[in-house]
């Protein structure tokens, strides 16, 4: 939850620091150029991700986070227990999976309209602890180079901010990479 | 051992360890079964076999010391085959000692065996020996104690010289007639691997053979055979599918023919014109049709029977993978034959095991479950319950006593009986050790029926026997035999004739893993109600409910039963139905109040495939088990006894269903409030009377579960509560309870017969907040710690 928060005051620390310097030419403009830069940051090792639709938004996830993809299965409320994060139990190829609700975890906004024919499972975590979630639709899978995700702005909205490990730009969107740990880490919350 | 690791990366040790297995098993029957009935050649042949593969594969290892005790075992076999030296059953028990030396080497590590080897050299010499000399004399049939021997005294001789039975014949059926010739220690682990497989060939033919597949590799297989059902019945759409395809080509036929007929109209009205085109192309557009209709029958007809017959398949095969969970109640049992010969002999009693119902096919898991509390009841029959054989001719009795072991199935459940004729249970002595041990009172214990009297026996450490001894003694009580019936929601009872003999009855489920319920929608979602707790369905018409005293009811034959509404305990909404007839589940019953749960529906009864709840969730409420329907829907099976147990506490609260009233733990007047959980009665009544003389107010709950709908339905200052108890254990309920804010700092206080330190440590790290031995009830030190936690009692 703190983590972009101290990553921004670590930054500004920096800022603080560089400012002391005297400056000379040379550094000058190095650090006019380093300006000039986009912000990239962090070197990730996202090799893939899979893009999904909630909503109008699209959201992405590492592909290795994921297990596997299957059409929607409909949750069986689990009584007593069940709750909006906790959906109940769906039976993803014979196996029955816990399912929890990702738009409850990312504080995302309900759609007005009926969902539709595309809408998917998503599979996340290990064999023995998996968890299964519904999407919109399921977008594909992208490629992307590491230095293309960028920290998630400051504005991002808290609720969500604890679960964004990046923002990436795909054609003129920006989509924001969901932290798979994170996100498994929310879900299971949702059993306490 | 330097040549281990041999092919496939299994280490040749491990290929013996599995030959040695089955062949162990072999020996051990064939020597039983040779002993009751002596010269049956035919018994003698697969027993020579045995020993010779097993010489064989020893060899291959180079384990000298099995070469050598192998070869005299088989060396002794052909001597009785002869008949030169019939076995005698003093001659059994060396050769079962044999046995168990084979058997020993199975569970030895790879890197344990150079020193097993060792050690064990000079024992398996002596028998070696033992097994060259003349079989010791045998005893009287039945008479005095005849103890196992001590590892036997060498025979007279150095053991090179030895008698040794005339040169081996050639014995039909294996391979090298080389192998037969006696060999000096052999060499090396060296001789042609191929050896193995050929002996292999030459095992007795088995009429089924056994693999070993892991169990959850099993559950998978099963959830994936139960899933290629569904997708199979989906199919059937599919077919439907395809006679919509036919029905709108016929459509295109139709259409085609009126505009044929238009084109006539129109060439006759303007006559002379050229035609024939159209004629030409109409012509060609009617055969494609006609082809199209011909194609589309074919496919649909084809794809029909496929899909039939993958139906069919998928169910055959999900039947079948089913049906591999079940093993013969024989196999489970294949031990205890030997084991009753050599406790018997080792005691001087004569004792017939009888075997009935070997075949009673029993779920593998229970099969497993039932290993250790038939071999405690077995040994305590052998131990307390027959007689020596001169007790026996004193009151009349055959001289030698029989045991028997049977299992059939009744009614959908497995009834298995362990039964002795032996000199069985004085109900009066157990009444005055109930006394003796404070466990009642006096007037208390003197109005216990014998039926009562005999469940203190499946207490934790209650004996009769005042003697402990080395068999069936060891602490170990038949609560061993209660517990893992609880385990599997069975029950056990024990009935017993003084002088007559006892008799164990143990009413288990037949499996684990299929129920036969009914489905019902409850709140909207479906649920499976096991069949065999379903005393009754109702329909009954709005008009039929009547309130009293605040409660709904209905007439039952002539018996009110209260309804309330299943979707409120299960935490749903009711559906807003306005229909005119109630569908009410009527359970309980024998020796529960009938209760009615009125449902949404009921729409069918299945066969469900019944998997564990996730563990992640731990215990839900009122629910068993879950499991996915035929169509693929998952859905939960309801444990009745919960929800009865539930309903009862909120009637009894005075709180009105759909209200959900409970008193405020503020605004209570009284003495402080105590709940006591444990599953012996006894245990609870000492708790209750202890902490009710000193005047607090108490209730009581048989096991977690309910002491845990009992603490949620009321208000407590203080649980006490037993660890080992059915459905949900102290730890169990300790644990759920500091998942809820409400309970967080409840103070609990385990009482328990466990009084290990590891078991202290675990109640303590679950959230107690205090660990007592049930020696606490003698002393005031229960007491004083409920002083300690909550104070006085008002």
């Amino acid at each position: 939850m703190t983590q972009p928060a101290n990553q921004h005051q670590e930054s500004g620390a920096a800022l603080l620091h560089l400012l002391d310097r005297a400056l000379t030419p040379e550094a000058l403009a190095e650090s006019t150029a380093d300006a000039a830069k986009p912000s990239e940051v962090r070197a990730t090792t996202l090799s893939g991700l899979v893009l999904f639709r909630m909503g109008i938004e699209t959201l992405a996830l590492p592909a290795k986070s994921l297990r596997r993809a299957t059409p929607y299965a409909a949750p069986t409320r689990i009584p007593h227990r069940s709750s909006s994060l906790l959906r109940g139990l769906c039976n993803i190829r014979g196996e029955l999976v816990l399912c929890a609700d990702l738009r409850t975890l990312l504080g995302l906004e309900r759609p007005e309209t009926e969902a539709t024919e595309m809408r998917r499972m998503l599979v996340i975590g290990p064999e023995s602890g998996s968890w299964a979630f519904e999407v919109d639709a399921l977008l594909g899978i992208e490629r992307i180079d590491e230095s293309g995700v960028l920290t998630p702005p400051i504005t991002v909205e808290q609720s969500r901010g604890a679960y964004v490990r990046g923002i990436v730009l795909i054609g003129t969107e920006k989509v924001s990479v969901l932290d798979g740990e994170r996100v498994l880490a929310g879900f299971k919350a949702a059993l306490a | 051992m330097s040549d281990s690791g041999g092919f496939a990366g299994i280490s040749l040790l491990e290929l013996f360890k599995l030959e040695a297995e089955s062949h162990c098993a072999a020996l051990t029957s064939g020597l039983l079964a040779l002993e009751k009935n002596p010269g049956d050649a035919s018994t003698v042949e697969p027993l020579m076999r045995a020993a010779h593969s097993i010489k064989g594969a020893a060899r291959i290892i180079g384990l000298d010391v099995i070469v050598s005790l192998a070869h005299t075992m088989e060396e002794c076999f052909l001597a009785a085959k002869s008949g030169k030296e019939p076995l005698t059953p003093p001659r059994v028990d060396q050769l079962l000692r044999g046995v168990d030396i084979l058997g020993d080497v199975r569970s030895l590590a790879e890197a344990d065996l150079p020193a097993w080897t060792t050690a064990q050299s000079g024992r398996i010499e002596q028998l070696v020996a033992a097994l060259k000399a003349p079989p010791p004399a045998a005893p009287a049939a039945t008479g005095t104690p005849v103890p196992i021997p001590p590892p036997v005294a060498p025979a007279p001789g150095p053991e090179l010289s030895a008698p040794v039975p005339a040169a081996p014949a050639p014995i039909p059926g294996t391979p090298k007639p080389a192998e037969q010739v006696p060999t000096a220690p052999a060499a090396a682990a060296s001789p042609a691997g191929s050896e193995t497989p050929k002996e292999a060939k030459h095992e007795p033919a088995k009429t089924t053979a056994n693999v070993r597949v892991a169990s959850d590799v099993l559950n998978r297989m099963l959830f994936l055979a139960g899933e290629s059902s569904v997708e199979a019945a989906r199919m059937r759409a599919l077919i439907e599918l395809s006679e919509t395809v036919r029905a709108r080509e016929r459509g295109l036929e139709t259409a085609i023919e009126t505009l044929r007929e238009h084109v006539r109209v129109a060439e006759r009205a303007r006559a002379g014109e050229d035609t024939a085109r159209v004629d030409l192309s109409l012509q060609a557009v009617m055969d494609e049709t006609g082809r199209l209709h011909g194609a589309i029958a074919e496919h649909a007809l084809r794809f029909e029977e496929t899909s039939r017959r993958v139906e069919d398949l998928s169910d055959n095969l999900y039947r079948e993978v089913l049906r591999s969970r079940m093993r013969p109640f024989g196999e489970g049992i294949s031990g205890f034959p030997r084991m009753v010969r050599d406790i018997a002999r080792e005691l001087g009693k004569s004792v017939e095991l009888r075997v009935d119902g070997e075949h009673v096919e029993v779920d593998r898991d229970i099969l497993q479950k039932l290993d250790a509390p038939l071999t405690h009841m077995i040994r305590n029959a052998l131990d307390h319950g027959v007689e020596t054989a001169a007790e026996r001719a004193s009151t009349a009795k055959p001289p030698t006593a029989t045991i028997r072991l049977a299992a059939r199935h009744q009614s959908g459940m497995l009834v298995i009986e362990v039964q002795d004729d032996g000199r069985g249970i004085d109900a009066e002595s157990v009444r005055k050790k109930v006394v003796e041990r404070k466990m009642v009172d006096e007037t208390m214990a003197a109005k216990l029926t014998k039926a009562e009297l005999m469940e203190f026996l499946f207490l934790p450490g209650f004996s009769t026997k005042q003697a402990v001894t080395q068999l069936s003694g060891r602490g170990v009580g038949l609560d061993v035999v209660m517990s893992m019936v609880q385990e599997v929601s069975g029950t056990v009872t024990l009935e017993s004739e003084f002088g007559k003999g006892s008799r164990f009855v143990l009413k288990l489920p037949v499996t684990r893993s299929v129920l036969r319920a009914a489905l019902v929608r409850i709140g909207g979602q479906l649920f499976g109600v096991p069949l065999a707790r379903l005393h009754r369905v109702a329909l009954i018409t709005r008009a039929e409910v009547k309130p009293v005293q605040g409660r709904m009811q209905f007439e039952l034959d002539g018996e009110s039963v209260g309804i309330v509404p299943a979707s409120e305990l299960l935490g749903f909404e009711a559906p807003a139905t306005e229909r005119e007839t109630l569908s009410v589940l009527v359970i309980g019953g024998k020796h529960d109040e009938l209760c009615g749960l009125a449902v949404d529906e009921v729409l069918s009864e299945e066969d469900l495939v019944v998997r564990p709840l996730d563990p992640r969730l731990g215990t839900v409420a009122h629910i068993a088990s879950a499991a996915i329907r035929a169509d693929g829907v998952p859905l939960f099976v309801i444990d009745t006894d919960d929800l009865l147990r539930t309903v009862k506490q909120l009637l009894s609260d005075g709180s009105m269903l759909g209200v959900a009233a409970r008193k405020s733990a503020g605004s209570r007047h009284g003495p402080k409030r105590i709940l006591v959980v444990d599953d012996s009665i006894t245990v609870r009544e000492v708790e209750r009377q202890l902490l009710q003389r000193r005047g607090y107010h108490v209730e009581v709950a048989v096991d977690g579960k309910e002491g845990y709908n009992t603490l949620r339905a009321g208000s407590f200052d203080l649980l006490v509560t037993d660890v080992d108890m059915p459905r949900m254990t102290g730890i169990e309920l300790i644990r759920a309870l500091r998942r809820e804010p409400k309970f967080e700092h409840l103070p609990v206080i385990i009482v328990s017969y466990k009084d290990r330190e590891e078991d202290r440590m675990m109640g303590l790290e679950a959230g107690a907040s205090a660990y007592l031995t049930k020696s606490s009830f003698q002393d005031d030190s229960l007491l004083r710690m409920v002083e300690d936690l909550i104070g006085a009692p008002a």
